[in-house]
């Protein structure tokens, strides 16, 4: 028997996943791939996502097409600066008050924006759903512990704290996502919470406690899987969202300023005095954030129907 | 005469994203004034449909595709919201809805409400309405004074009548009810037929009651419809139906239903699952079930033709002037008691002598404390809360190879102490024995072995499958957390003995390609798989269909023959746990209070409770005259009981000495009752032990 039992589960074990019909009959990738067919039927959801490839891709290779160096400081004819020149063939988005390209500084900023909202976003759910499940699925006291401790971090204000943090620590992209990330996960630790109480209730959960599985097991099996919808959902919400109070505290002077983020363009803008002016300065870089995290959001709200599709007609 | 609804070749489709669905094909059925009219038919066959077209409230995407619904000589199927809201509803056809329980709304009195509907449909005065309200209170039996209340105020059972005099509001000349006694346990449900079976004395309306259960439709009515798939397979009078069908699925149905006066008959389940709905139905849609299909019954829907000498009766079978011969020729004599036994009395010697679990004193209390302060103070100034006694002292002796059964009304704590047994809840005194050893004396690995060699299989099939996993890795996943080698073909073979043949076919289906009998039988392998030693069955079949759960209890009583099982069967619905069960324990409040030999339970019940109980079930038979139960109230709340029998305050034998809690006595044969009735009670007032410490608690 001890001998079958190791034979057994070698043969099914890593390198057995990993073979490729193993692998296309697994069920994480037959949802995943079914999940991708019907996420896509959605034109709006089309619309969305080539949206924020377009911001991925401004991400990663915005550097290497910005027409010029961000920092370049343009120079007329006549030897002065380029100050406030407005779209033209040679500056597409024209320049900003230091005569520098505000379309190289877009491209350039996209990078910034996306990891601060992308680490936000996961450090949110991390610690979100670590905290939720754990509530919801061991319940009484450890509920009662993270629950109070949840009700507690609800009242910290979020802009001031940051703003003190960055009083003690300095200013930098990492702390602002840390206390972003420490906070944030408070409004979504609740309703994963309130979600694993329900599925704990389900009977395919139960069978599986009763049959004597690890709680490890039953949360990653069972819980985790079809929490999945959720868990898309409110990492694009906490994107989205570090994303706009990221910019918010950049804005406000709390910001790297090394670096060249679409918060920080808007923060020169108005700091200029030019704001109402150079529209082509200050609304490109607004209307960057907005239309990234609207993608976003969008994206997670279409998964959520998938889901939702998913189960219901499962 | 007239009909007062008359239904005609009415064909309604849904439009959907994969194309049109028929789900009501050429039905036409007819109804009276003042009559009692039953639409049966597992789920999924149309009935409610066919409701909705006549209570103009079919969904969005459905639509009247032909045929016409004529009221009173008028035609109403193309009535607009408004129209139909001005001139039919309430005042002509009113609902009973299926949740009916919960179809007041809480925020607001009951006369409040009345006056509503009252607005919404007449001219009526607010005085006018709520007079109109008491004297229906006063007709379903509720105190008129009572018109104020909150629903709230009202025990389950007011509130079933108050939902029944709400229908009559407006003087309707027909009321449909849909499915409203399916969410009922059965004395619940006895108390609702009840009512509207007093009420047809009192009032002039006719009723379309729809539902699953054909033993409710040969008691209530007096003439009903058999739907299946969509069409009308017969219709006629009651009598007629169940004497003389005319139709094999009338016939099938029928012989799949229990009986709880002949439990040792074999129950019969119908193949196959009802048709999913399709585009165009131009068959019949029974053929794919049937026994006695022909070619032709593909070919061209049946017509629905009159059976010769009764112009009511009518059957949509090609085959419908043969049926009883086929039946005669093919089936076996249905068992009217004389015949050998094959259900409660079948087995009825089964089971070892060992005992391989025992329950002994086993309780479980909850503690209703919902915050820190009140714990807090319970501690330090002493004295229990009032707790909840779900499970109280319940004794319960299963041997090898054994079924024994556990009833109760729904709240009675047989889930909690299903759940105590598994381990869930730790359990607040007495002891659970298994296979020799207790439990409270196991340590991890033991407690890992136990969830092996104990299996349970739950209620609900929609649930109980991980809609992420497929057939292959529900069955795997047992095998993976015992760390048991996941072969193949031990799915396969588990797979095959739940009869779910082929199994290769089935072994790569998801939950969503399984129908709810299928899912049943899934979860059934899911625990055999491990090869346990005793299964823990929770209503297994409570949410199938009729025809499946024949076909799945057959299924369970032989496994338990071919594995040696033991099987803890809990439910509360007595007709099949006899069908099961070796033994049978009676469940009220958290306490045992009959226990015996299924055969003896039923022939000679011995507690009041079991009495009703038994009692309350409905017989699928229009010429037996059924008493209704005499058992007025609800269980009531188990957390405040005092000292005494729980059942005292329902009991029809109630006796001063019943202030005192009766012991279990032993009323011969291994028969056990704790009721005062049933044993010599010593002088000077003699009291049970349990008794004792119950008064201590207080």
């Amino acid at each position: 028997m001890q001998i079958n039992d190791s034979s057994g589960s070698t043969d099914s074990g890593l390198l057995g996943a990993l073979r490729p019909e193993r692998l296309r009959d697994h069920y994480l990738f037959r949802n995943l791939s079914a999940s991708l067919r019907l996420y896509l039927s959605d034109r709006l959801t089309v619309a969305f996502l080539a949206g924020f490839v377009l911001v991925l891709l401004a991400a990663v290779f915005g550097p290497m097409i910005a027409p010029y160096p961000p920092d370049k400081v343009f120079i007329t004819s006549s030897g002065e600066i380029l100050k406030l020149a407005p779209p033209s063939g040679q500056h597409l988005l024209g320049t900003t008050a230091r005569g520098q390209d505000v379309f190289s500084r877009l491209l350039i900023g996209a990078r910034p924006t996306l990891f601060t909202g992308l680490l936000g976003g996961f450090l949110v759910v991390l610690i979100g759903v670590t905290i939720g499940v754990s509530a919801g699925y061991y319940g009484g006291r450890v509920d009662n512990a993270l629950m109070r401790l949840t009700d507690f971090v609800f009242g910290i204000p979020l802009i001031p704290t940051a703003i003190v943090l960055a009083a003690y620590f300095g200013v930098g992209t990492w702390s602002t996502i840390l206390v972003i990330g420490c906070l944030l996960w408070r409004n979504n630790a609740r309703v994963f919470r309130s979600q694993v109480l329900q599925i704990r209730e389900r009977e395919h959960v139960r069978a599986a406690q009763m049959l004597g599985a690890s709680d490890r097991y039953v949360i990653t099996r069972h819980i985790l899987p079809n929490l999945g919808g959720m868990i898309v959902l409110f990492f694009a919400l906490g994107t989205g969202l570090t994303i706009i109070i990221s910019a918010s505290l950049s804005f406000l002077g709390f910001a790297d300023l090394a670096l060249p983020s679409w918060g920080l363009m808007l923060r020169n803008a108005y700091n200029s005095g030019y704001m109402a002016d150079a529209w082509w300065w200050s609304l490109t870089s607004g209307f960057a954030i907005s239309l990234t995290v609207l993608c976003i959001f969008m994206l997670g709200r279409g998964y959520e129907r998938v889901h939702e599709t998913n189960v219901s007609e499962f | 005469m007239e009909p007062l609804l008359e239904i005609d070749d009415l064909d309604i489709t849904y439009r959907t994203s994969s194309g049109d669905l028929q789900a009501v094909t050429d039905a036409s059925v007819s109804i009276d004034a003042n009559e009692y009219y039953g639409l049966v038919g597992e789920s999924g066959c149309g009935k409610s449909t066919l409701a909705g077209a006549v209570t103009n409230s079919l969904d969005q995407n459905g639509d009247i595709t032909g045929g016409t619904v004529t009221y009173r000589g008028e035609e109403i199927q193309d009535y607009s919201e408004k129209e139909y809201n001005e001139k039919i509803r309430w005042k002509e056809i009113a609902v009973i809805p299926q949740s009916a329980m919960n179809s007041l709304n809480p925020l607001s009195r009951i006369s409040e409400q009345a006056i509503e509907v009252a607005e919404a449909h007449t001219d009526w005065s607010d005085e006018t309405a709520v007079e109109k309200l008491e004297e229906l209170f006063g007709v379903v039996g509720l105190p008129a004074s009572r018109v104020h209340d909150y629903p709230h105020q009202f025990s389950g059972g007011m509130k079933q009548r108050a939902i029944i005099a709400f229908s009559l509001l407006l003087d309707p000349s027909m009321i449909i009810a849909d499915e409203p006694t399916t969410a009922l346990d059965v004395i619940m449900q006895d108390q609702f037929l009840k009512h509207l079976d007093e009420l047809r004395e009192i009032r002039d309306f006719s009723l379309l009651f729809i539902t699953h259960d054909i033993a409710v439709v040969f008691e209530m009515c007096d003439s009903m419809a058999v739907m299946h798939g969509g069409q009308v397979a017969e219709r006629g009078d009651t009598t007629a139906l169940f004497d003389d069908p005319h139709h094999p699925y009338t016939l099938l149905l029928q012989r799949a239903f229990p009986d709880i006066r002949y439990p040792n008959r074999k129950l019969e389940g119908i193949d196959g699952t009802p048709p999913a709905l399709e585009s165009e139905v131009d068959y019949c849609t029974f053929a794919d079930r049937c026994p006695w299909a022909e070619p032709e019954c593909r070919e061209r829907a049946p017509p629905t033709e009159a059976v010769p000498g009764d112009a009511e009766h009518a059957s949509a079978c090609v085959r419908s002037d043969e049926v009883a011969e086929l039946a005669a020729r093919d089936l076996d004599d249905i068992d009217d008691g004389d015949g050998e036994p094959v259900g409660a009395d079948a087995d009825a010697d089964r089971g070892s002598d060992e005992s391989i679990l025992e329950l002994r004193g086993l309780n479980k209390h909850f503690s209703q404390s919902t915050n820190v302060i009140d714990t807090i103070r319970a501690s330090i100034f002493g004295g229990e809360q009032d707790a909840v006694r779900a499970v109280d002292g319940v004794d319960l002796d299963l041997k090898e190879n054994q079924i024994q059964g556990v009833i109760g009304e729904s709240g009675c704590g047989k889930s909690t102490l299903l759940q105590t047994v598994m381990g869930k809840y730790e359990p607040t005194d007495g002891e659970i024995v298994f296979d020799g050893t207790p439990v409270s004396e196991f340590d991890k690995s033991d407690w890992k072995e136990y969830r092996r060699r104990v299996q349970i299989i739950l209620q609900d099939p929609f649930n109980t499958l991980n809609p992420h996993f497929s057939v292959r890795e529900t069955l795997m996943e047992p095998l993976r957390i015992h760390d048991m080698e996941r072969s193949e073909e031990r799915v396969l073979d588990v797979l095959e003995q739940v009869r779910l043949t082929p199994a290769e076919e089935y072994i790569d289906r998801n939950e969503s390609q399984l129908s709810g009998g299928e899912k049943q039988r899934v979860s059934i392998a899911r625990a055999l798989i491990l090869e346990p030693d005793v299964i823990l069955a929770d209503e297994p079949v409570s949410m199938l269909d009729v025809s499946t759960q024949a076909s799945v209890l057959d299924m369970l009583n032989e496994l338990t023959d071919e594995y040696g099982v033991s099987m803890l069967y809990i439910s509360h619905d007595l007709s099949t746990v006899s069908y099961v069960c070796d033994r049978v324990n009676v469940m009220y409040l958290g306490r045992l209070v009959e226990s015996a030999a299924t055969m003896d339970l039923l022939d000679d019940p011995k507690h009041p409770y079991t009495r009703s109980l038994l009692q309350a079930i409905p017989v699928p038979d229009p010429h037996h005259e059924r008493e209704w139960a005499e058992l007025p109230g609800t269980p009531g709340d188990a957390s405040d009981l005092g000292t005494g029998c729980r059942f005292r305050d329902r009991c029809p034998d109630r006796m001063d000495v019943c202030d005192q809690m009766p012991r279990q006595a032993d009323v011969g044969d291994g028969h056990r009752a704790a009721c005062h009735l049933h044993y010599e009670h010593g002088s000077g007032g003699e009291t049970a032990p349990t008794a004792a410490t119950d008064g201590g608690e207080r």
